[in-house]
């Protein structure tokens, strides 16, 4: 055993040390928190280029109306109160030649006089008629504009068709009104018997942390044990590994790189859960962190590395370089990331057979069964207890078989391996 | 006392390759053992399965008195020909790193790095990367790894290659030095000078066969007197076409000729054809014998 632990000490000393490893642990958040604020900051700072569009009205009832939205729109955006493209309609009398309109506003538009032109129809203040709204532009990934105009036209023609039959518009809006669905939790006992008020569901709670976990598990993961696979091919090509082999057995080698890489994995999953926990209670949610789920978290992620990093770490001595390893492992990534296909599947329903199913299959296990434990309701913790006891199962399986093929593939030289070839390793005394 | 080494009808195969056959060897302790064969004769299985790197499918191994390999292995140091440093490792680092595989109390390994990087001259270098150091000093760090935890059993491989006469003779006074504090030491090589240069005893392995196990002595006496030295004015083209040669090894100035006829007999016809300023009956060099036996079209 104490070569065992000589050899991770060492692994993990080399992983950790290393500036890829710093340079992901810092630049992995930086990415994660980037990916969601960037895309906000460039809307705000989006088109703001003024959009001027004609508009025919046929019906002689909505041109007006839509030229004061929209200068109310304007206005707001002149304030500063909105950050948007201001729009400004430019009305154009109806020709009796409609084709020949359409082509000269065409021609308008792609000369860049216009943006676009609408074509609002005759009876449209006829619910029966059913009529179109026809919007025209060479623009049409650009929805901010035919968006403004259906809803701005719909509540015009609403309140022309409601004051048309003598009703208020007010009182029909405030008649109207929707009723609210306020979600909450369930009422429970406090620790000296009073009665505890549900709190509010927040998307933050019930949905963020939940999958934070998970991603944070998977990216821990399939991080580090791409890392093992390089290792091995490194000191394989080298021969490290052959001096190595003089004084532990392969299967001290390969456990002491396993233990190695989920160190390696728990000083990342820590970083990173530390890191959650932290901005969780900053916004107030941090009892949705339990000391229960971080165990769980480090139970399942030492499961986890030592499931596809024996994976990885096989494939890593079966190979003589980064490329032929690349192919071997795309059908194991395949399955790695099926879990992530039914993250949606499962936050909705963490309770139904499919969920169940999927938290009990061993590959997906430590991904699947965090991802219920972190949701509400929790599952029951036989649900937990099986699932990892049969992902360590799973785990004894891949290392015995991860120690096979290690064994005789880390001293073959020349081409990598073949699934059969490991396959004919697998079955040999 | 037993042997450092005993490998006893030992066979190993690789699918249907037979990369070691039948051998059976005693390396005795306190020896520097020469092992010598051509490229995939099986010498490194055969080390291999020495070091429990290999298991053999027939035959036993027994290293410094243990049936189980692996329980000699803290005792057994290896040095392969293919050197393997952690680049990004100081030289400190990797040192008891190595030394710590085997077991090695941490008082001890830090005494013996401190000996060793010193009788190197490595001294100043000990909290460098692997990456800063040249080729030979390298080398000489792996030679370390291999000696530091100080084995009953040292398994070279080419140890000298690659390094300047400088550093090839600090770490041949090594291996001596070794030898002399108890150490047995198997010593593979393709270089037969310094292999007849060390070692005690040579053994040949060609075709995963044993082909030649003994003294120098033993194995040139083996191999007769049908060698002669000469030098002559014409040099080497002097024996183009002489029937009483049957293989020549020109070595510039001298030729090693190796004869079909008696010495005196082949002498008689080569100052007929040309000036003979030296002419030595010898015995066959280790490289002669290399070559008779794995030249091609040899068979063993």
């Amino acid at each position: 055993m104490s070569k065992i632990f000589a050899v991770a000490r060492a692994e993990l000393g080399m992983i950790v040390r290393t500036k890829a490893f710093l340079v992901t642990l810092l630049l992995m958040p930086v990415f994660l928190v980037g990916s969601v604020l960037i895309p906000q900051l460039l809307a705000k700072h989006g088109d703001t280029d003024t959009k001027r569009f004609a508009v025919i009205d046929r019906s002689g009832e909505v041109a007006a109306a839509l030229a004061a939205q929209a200068d109310q729109r304007n206005a707001a955006i002149r304030a500063g109160t909105l950050p948007m493209a201001p729009f400004v309609p430019e009305a154009r009398p109806a020709s009796a030649d409609v084709d020949g309109q359409r082509l000269a506003l065409s021609q308008e538009v792609r000369e860049d006089r216009l943006w676009a032109f609408v074509e609002i129809p005759a009876d449209v203040l006829d619910p029966a008629a059913k009529a179109k709204i026809l919007y025209y532009s060479n623009h049409p990934t650009y929805d901010d504009l035919p968006n403004w105009i259906k809803a701005t036209v719909d509540k015009i023609v609403k309140e022309k068709r409601l004051a048309g039959n003598h009703l208020d518009p007010q009182l029909i809006e405030k008649l109207t009104q929707p009723v609210e669905t306020q979600s909450l939790g369930l009422y429970a006992r406090g620790p000296n018997g009073e009665i505890k008020p549900p709190v509010e569901t927040d998307w933050k709670r019930d949905y963020i942390v939940p999958f934070g976990l998970m991603y944070i598990l998977f990216l821990t993961i399939f991080i580090s044990a791409p890392q093992l696979m390089n290792v091995v091919i490194q000191e394989k090509m080298t021969k490290i590994s052959e001096v190595l082999l003089g004084s532990v057995t392969p299967f001290e080698l390969m456990m002491g790189k396993l233990l190695g890489g989920a160190g390696a994995s728990a000083v990342m999953g820590l970083v990173y859960v530390t890191g959650a926990t932290f901005a969780a209670v900053k916004f107030g949610i941090g009892d949705a962190i339990t000391p229960q789920i971080i165990v769980m978290f480090l139970v399942f992620m030492a499961l986890a590395i030592l499931v596809y990093g024996s994976i990885f770490v096989a494939v890593g001595a079966a190979v003589s370089d980064l490329k032929d390893a690349q192919s071997l492992i795309t059908p194991v990534m395949l399955i790695a990331v099926l879990p992530m296909f039914a993250v949606t599947t499962v936050m909705k329903s963490p309770a139904s057979p499919l969920s169940i199913g999927l938290s009990l299959i061993p590959p997906a296990t430590p991904f699947v069964m965090l991802l219920r434990a972190a949701l509400q309701p929790p599952p029951p913790l036989w649900h937990v207890l099986l699932g990892i006891v049969l992902t360590t199962g799973f785990a004894v399986g891949c290392v015995a078989a991860a120690a096979k093929i290690f064994r005789v593939g880390i001293l073959a030289t020349g081409k990598s391996a073949s699934f059969g070839e490991m396959l004919r390793w697998l079955r040999a005394r | 006392m037993t042997d450092a080494i005993a490998l006893r009808d030992v066979t190993k195969r690789y699918d249907a390759v037979v990369a070691v056959d039948g051998l059976s060897l005693s390396v005795p302790r306190g020896s520097i053992y020469g092992f010598i064969g051509p490229n995939g004769s099986g010498k490194t299985t055969t080390i291999r399965m020495i070091m429990n790197i290999l298991l053999p499918d027939r035959g036993e191994i027994e290293v410094l008195g243990e049936r189980s390999t692996l329980a000699a292995r803290d005792r057994v140091s290896y040095l392969p020909e293919e050197r393997g440093l952690y680049k990004k490792m100081t030289v400190g680092r990797l040192l008891l790193y190595y030394g710590e595989l085997k077991g090695i109390s941490r008082a001890r390994l830090d005494r013996c790095v401190r000996d060793w990087l010193e009788r190197t001259k490595l001294t100043e270098w000990s909290d460098k990367k692997i990456e800063a150091l040249s080729k030979g000093m390298a080398q000489k760090v792996q030679f370390i790894a291999a000696v530091v935890s100080e084995p009953e059993l040292l398994i070279l491989d080419e140890p000298f290659s690659g390094l300047d006469p400088v550093n090839a003779e600090v770490l041949k006074d090594s291996v001596l030095e070794l030898r002399k504090r108890g150490t047995t030491i198997v010593f593979s090589t393709h270089d037969m000078g310094v292999a007849e240069e060390l070692c005690d005893r040579i053994f040949m392995i060609y075709k995963g066969r044993k082909v030649l196990d003994g003294t120098l002595d033993e194995i040139q006496a083996r191999y007769g007197t049908d060698t002669v030295v000469v030098r002559t004015a014409a040099g080497a083209a002097a024996l183009d076409g002489m029937d009483d040669v049957e293989a020549v090894n020109d070595r510039g100035n001298e030729q090693w000729v190796q004869l079909r006829v008696a010495p005196a007999a082949f002498l008689a016809k080569l100052v007929d054809k040309t000036e003979v300023r030296k002419f030595e009956v010898t015995r066959p060099s280790l490289q002669d014998i290399f070559l008779r036996i794995a030249k091609p079209g040899v068979e063993a």
